[in-house]
């Protein structure tokens, strides 16, 4: 019965009631159970979009570690990188119904809405030293390795920091994360090349400071 | 074939890994570093590159996560999400509750029903009207300029 089938998925959004409750309730069932763990990203977020909270918060679980892990490393600190997912995720909460499976996988849909919010938050923000505990020292090796291996580790992790923010973002999906040239570059908004001639650029800065640190220390 | 300046240029986009490099482009990698000294060297040097660019990126990785702050920060993103997303105004349920109304409507004024399905169809109208009405939605702000000019008679007349 079509009015029946409505009313019990109108009573799960409205008071979040689980579903395999709701289809206990109607005799016969109305409703199969939301199996919200095994769902598919485009199913969760369709029934996002008709305001189910609990498939949302699926979608968190799913892809927030991904999301948290690419914040951290594109902005200055870890406050800053949750504040960025977090309103990302409420943007895609927000826009869930818009999302189109024909046009991009929801991954690539959310996590250009990730990396967009950072790049453009890094322009608004002047970078920050690293933590004191990056200097941490291992005290099985030589004093003078520790300090050279540390001031030139140190130099190149300020020079990855400093990286323009797409050539950063580029660098995080493909290295840190392991995306393919070619997903980095849907998440991206980017053509494959492009995706390249950015991680190419970023290579030859990190490059340039390696050079410039070892001449600095041959001096 | 990959041409050897095309090799290069990939050494220099993805690094001597390649598991990064485009998967088309790897068995003829592959074929060329059996083939080219050349090749080798570059893909050396592009080692050595990602040798410190990868201490460097784990150093980096160390000050700022640990494994218990990532469960932590997944945990505090979930609740701050969660109380974001409730706080939102009720529009998506409006919206499902009107998508509900209207369908019960169609489906119960059709020529098989008559007259029974159509006032049928008038109180489920009302019912829907009282659920939206009891939806919570923003508080208006106390004062309005409507009020003002409603108040301003009444408390002239009791004084």
């Amino acid at each position: 019965m079509r009015m029946g089938n409505v009313a019990v998925s109108w009573l799960d959004i409205e008071w979040g009631m689980p579903a395999s409750e709701a289809a206990r309730g109607a005799s016969p069932p109305m409703t199969q159970p939301r199996d919200y763990a095994e769902a598919a990203d485009e199913q969760l977020v369709a029934w996002s979009a008709d305001g189910d909270r609990r498939a949302f918060d699926q979608i968190v679980c799913r892809h927030g570690p991904f999301a948290l892990r690419v914040a951290a490393r594109l902005l200055p600190d870890r406050a800053a990188a949750e504040d960025i997912v977090q309103e990302a995720m409420v943007r895609a909460w927000n826009q869930s119904g818009r999302f189109d499976p024909g046009r991009a996988r929801f991954q690539t849909w959310l996590y250009r809405i990730v990396v967009n919010l950072c790049i453009d938050q890094r322009r608004r923000v002047t970078p920050v030293p690293l933590p004191d505990t990056f200097d941490a020292a291992d005290p099985h090796a030589a004093a003078d390795e520790i300090v050279a291996a540390t001031e030139r580790q140190a130099a190149l992790a300020s020079a990855l920091r400093a990286l323009p923010g797409r050539q950063r973002a580029a660098m995080t999906l493909v290295y840190d994360e392991g995306v393919s040239g070619a997903e980095a570059a849907r998440i991206l908004g980017l053509s494959a090349k492009a995706v390249e001639r950015l991680l190419a650029r970023a290579r030859t800065a990190l490059r340039e400071q390696m050079l410039a640190d070892h001449d600095w220390k041959g001096n | 074939m990959l041409s050897f300046k095309r090799f290069a240029s990939l050494a220099q986009s993805f690094g001597a890994d390649l598991e990064r490099w485009p998967a088309e482009a790897r068995a003829d990698a592959r074929a060329l570093l059996a083939a080219s000294a050349e090749a080798r060297a570059i893909f050396a040097a592009a080692h050595a590159e990602d040798v410190a660019i990868g201490a460097a990126r784990q150093r980096e990785e160390q000050a700022l996560w640990r494994s218990d702050d990532q469960d932590a920060a997944l945990a505090r993103l979930r609740s701050g999400v969660g109380a974001r997303i409730t706080s939102l105004p009720a529009t998506r349920q409006r919206r499902a509750l009107l998508g509900w109304s209207l369908a019960a409507i169609r489906d119960l004024v059709s020529p098989r029903r008559g007259w029974l399905g159509l006032a049928t169809s008038g109180g489920v109208a009302v019912v829907t009207g009282f659920l939206i009405g009891s939806l919570p939605v923003a508080t208006p702000a106390p004062v309005s300029v409507l009020a003002a000019f409603q108040a301003m008679p009444l408390h002239m007349l009791t004084n």
